[in-house]
């Protein structure tokens, strides 16, 4: 179904807000940063279709109270991120690269975990029974 | 008259098929893992989008926007589906269709589709800031509305498809062969896709929508009975995702049309370039 606009800027202010209202959940706008966190940011990856990889870049921000040694991981598959020697906050940018939700944890050097936080995948489009071809016009 | 007994004959068929392709679905859990689906989609795009016909141009701010709901529905074989590539509409890019037969590596589909757009002169002349003596005064184009199979292949990255198709404005006297392959490239989150089509119309196709007959000659447009052509096509065409229920949309089509449709006195392009871009909303 198709129109053609009779109002097409009012549309295109309606669909401009919508355009920017529903996106992108980011943990560091939900809680500041006061005692011992880890924030991801973006802590959600959008791509295009269910079960396919996203892709994006995000920092990865720790604080702690007291200087130590601490370094980040990937929590499964299990692999280092970083280390940080006699610090008490820092942040790195990591390349995401997932098609399901991945797990970040701080540790220190007791191998204690100190902080915890998960980058989430999502889609727009779920996987479809219909195999598509389209052209553009 | 020819055309409704295609028709006919082939929703025969269809109803013939449907019991064998329903045992392959339900062996097909993989493809096949719902037997009902739907998606709802909203889209405003800025298109350019420059007719065949003699001096018809887009004038208007309107003329340069266009808003779509596209609506795809799958049942157990039957489906409706909009063209969530060519965000201007489901008029001409909808696909009302049943699933004949679906391998792992082909299918074949009958659709009914509008395969041309159809044109209503004295609408055109009254959009435009001027007079358009090359195409007042003509018959209305009826929307080419068709009915034919799909072949489709399959390969990992991309898709190749055949469409054989008789026109309802023609009487069924008017046929046409779309072939279309188009290559999928994943990189980071964009989806981006390079295609090609070429589409062969017969005579009588050619001839409704493009000819012109002893009553609609004048001294603007002389008398033209049309051949069998072509239009050959190539796309690019890029999406990606803004948020869980936005996506950009984007793509640029280049047309070629053979010397059958542009030596009609009403047509005076060979190539057109389109060009759109915008955002759709995933309900």
């Amino acid at each position: 179904m198709s129109f053609r606009l009779s109002n097409g800027f009012a549309l295109l202010g309606i669909f401009s807000l919508g355009l920017v209202w529903p996106y992108s959940v980011n943990s560091a706008e939900l809680t500041p940063i006061t005692e011992q966190q880890l924030i991801a940011q973006p802590a959600l990856c959008v791509a295009l279709h269910q079960g396919r990889k996203c892709f994006t870049k995000v920092t990865l921000t720790w604080h702690v109270q007291a200087l130590g040694n601490f370094c980040l991981y990937q929590k499964s598959p299990r692999r280092k991120v970083k280390c940080w020697q006699k610090s008490k906050g820092n942040s790195t940018l990591l390349e995401f690269e997932s098609s399901e939700k991945l797990t970040f944890q701080l540790i220190n050097q007791q191998n204690n975990l100190v902080a915890e936080t998960a980058i989430d995948v999502s889609w727009v489009h779920k996987a479809t029974p219909r195999k598509r071809r389209w052209r553009l016009f | 008259m020819i055309y409704r007994s295609l028709l006919i004959s082939i929703f025969c068929l269809m109803s013939n098929l449907a019991f064998s392709a329903e045992k392959e679905l339900d062996k097909k859990t993989t493809l096949f893992d719902q037997t009902f689906s739907w998606q709802i989609m909203a889209g405003l795009s800025a298109v350019y989008n420059p007719y065949i016909l003699t001096d018809v141009k887009q004038e208007e701010v309107n003329d340069y926007l266009a808003f779509s709901l596209l609506i795809d529905f799958y049942y157990k074989g039957f489906f409706l589906q909009s063209n969530n590539r060519r965000i201007e509409g489901l008029f001409q890019g909808g696909e009302l269709g049943y699933q004949l037969l679906d391998k792992n590596d082909w299918a074949l589909d009958i659709i009914a589709k509008p395969y041309l757009p159809g044109f209503i002169p004295e609408d055109i002349v009254k959009g435009q800031n001027k007079r358009i003596p090359s195409i007042e005064g003509l018959k209305d184009r009826d929307i080419g509305l068709g009915i034919g199979l799909r072949y489709s292949k399959y390969y990992e990255d991309a898709i190749f498809s055949f469409d054989l198709a008789t026109l309802k404005p023609t009487d069924g006297k008017g046929w046409l062969a779309d072939f279309f392959y188009s290559h999928l490239f994943l990189y980071r989150n964009w989806d981006i896709y390079v295609g090609t089509g070429f589409t062969f119309y017969s005579d009588a196709i050619v001839d409704y929508y493009l000819g012109v007959g002893h009553d609609e000659v004048t001294t603007a447009r002389a008398y033209y009975k049309a051949k069998s052509g072509f239009r050959s096509q190539l796309e690019l065409f890029a999406r990606h995702p803004i948020s869980k229920n936005w996506t950009f949309n984007a793509g640029i089509t280049q047309s070629y049309y053979s010397n059958a449709m542009s030596d009609s006195p009403i047509v005076n392009k060979h190539n057109i370039t389109q060009v759109m871009f915008g955002a759709v909303y995933v309900f």
